[in-house]
């Protein structure tokens, strides 16, 4: 099964929200978590229908060219802060090379890198499983961005509406939500690495390889036919969710602390924001620059900022705002040598560029878009015979 | 998922795939095919 997630109308609709509003939407799901960032789960005794399997009865999918080997790449990490207990869902790569072994690549700002730091640092190893083929509410949850005191299977339960049932996992300390359909139990070893890689990335590009983390597999079982989710690394379903939730994340934060705000895309890339406002002032589409660069520090390359009657999805649009509204240099902000995305040995991705595509501010009037009476009632069959 | 799949299906948001595929390439070109032609979700069943 795969493309589960790749649309924008999907993603809207699985949170309840009118298409082209998820961000408002999820931001009221994240209002609702706060005030209950734990929880919202309820345990049961395992399903009667567990199947107890090994790694290589699941498809072992290798799908780029130059790839180490076959690659889990939809299954979600749960594991527990070492210290506060709070469990955590998260997105890794996973290299199969035995039934009893997978080599991880857990990204330095993700929590789960966090944990199995604290626990190496007492030279333990840290329990996980991972879970392929969940509910979308898990998947959702699990692509999010929140706060690392916050429970992804909270915001799950906020996402589906109702509580998660869990089961006590068969080999390590954690609870196994009842509607993961493939479950993969072991730990992270602590002080070990291995070589994994090299790997197709979302970006387009080989990860080399590199000595990352070992996982050593304790149990592998699923629920009887059970559905396997694959994701192609790149594509839209991939892309997609990630730029939506990306997109939410910088809508929270900006409406947090500037006006205005009406919308915010991260497409064609995450490295990219495009913010749309009602501008309130003279200079405010600067300031809503400078708070993008704020609100994540790892993705958003560059910012754009625009009017409201601008489709900030379609990036044709929002160059034509750049280029027929003003001035190229008075509206471009470069600012130097600043880090950005974590995995960058060669700083490629150091810097921000911010352009303000927004209309002068006071001179709305002069920049009305034209149009004609009864353009979009047209039938052309009726023309052209 | 199953739930959510069938709905999909219901919806007219699922193709399915019914011949064999294999894992090793053919499953991602299949699925990158796909994705340049709509966001249908993909179910290979064999």
């Amino acid at each position: 099964m795969t493309n589960l997630f790749s649309s924008r109308h999907r993603l809207c609709e699985l949170i309840q929200a009118e298409d082209g509003n998820f961000c408002p939407a999820w931001n009221r799901i994240l209002d609702e978590t706060a005030s209950m960032p734990s929880g919202g789960t309820c345990s049961s005794a395992a399903p009667a229908d567990l199947v107890t399997g090994k790694l290589s009865d699941l498809p072992l999918i290798h799908y780029h060219e130059k790839d180490a080997g076959p690659y889990l790449t939809s299954a979600i990490f749960l594991a527990k802060d070492p210290h506060t207990k709070i469990p955590n869902l998260s997105f890794h790569r996973a290299m199969y090379v035995s039934d009893q072994e997978l080599r991880i690549r857990l990204g330095s700002t993700h929590d789960l890198y966090h944990y199995q730091q604290k626990a190496e640092e007492r030279n333990e190893a840290l329990e996980a499983a991972l879970l392929i083929t969940v509910s979308p509410a898990l998947f959702l949850a699990a692509s999010a961005s929140i706060p690392r005191d916050w429970s992804e299977l909270a915001l799950a339960a906020k996402i589906s509406g109702e509580e998660i049932e869990t089961y006590p996992a068969r080999t390590i300390d954690l609870e196994i939500p009842r509607a993961a359909r493939i479950v993969v139990e072991g730990r992270i070893r602590a002080n070990e690495r291995r070589p994994e890689g090299p790997f197709g990335e979302f970006m387009g590009y080989y990860v080399p390889q590199a000595d990352n983390h070992v996982f050593e597999v304790t149990s592998v079982y699923s629920r009887r036919n059970a559905v396997f989710h694959s994701i192609l690394c790149g594509s839209s379903e991939d892309l997609t969710l990630l730029e939506t939730l990306t997109a939410a994340k910088m809508y929270r934060h900006l409406n947090k602390v500037l006006p205005g705000i009406v919308d915010v895309s991260c497409s064609p890339a995450f490295m990219n924001t495009t913010v749309k406002i009602s501008q309130q002032y003279e200079g405010h589409a600067r300031q809503v620059i400078m708070a993008a660069f704020g609100a994540d520090l790892d993705y958003n390359k560059a910012v754009f900022v625009v009017d409201e009657d601008i489709d900030i999805t379609d990036m044709n649009e929002v160059m034509w705002a750049f280029l027929s509204r003003g001035r190229v240099d008075k509206r471009t902000m470069v600012i130097d040598d600043v880090p950005g995305f974590y995995r960058d040995p060669h700083k490629d991705h150091w810097g921000r560029l911010g352009l303000d595509a927004t209309m002068p501010f006071g001179r709305e009037a002069e920049f009305e878009r034209k149009r004609i009476p009864g353009e979009t009632d047209i039938d052309l069959d009726e023309y052209f015979k | 998922m199953r739930n959510y799949i069938n709905k999909l299906k219901a919806d007219g948001e699922l193709k399915t795939v019914a011949v064999a595929v294999d894992p090793q390439f053919e499953l991602a070109a299949v699925t990158k095919q796909a994705q340049r032609h709509s966001d249908d979700a993909v179910f290979s069943t064999r």
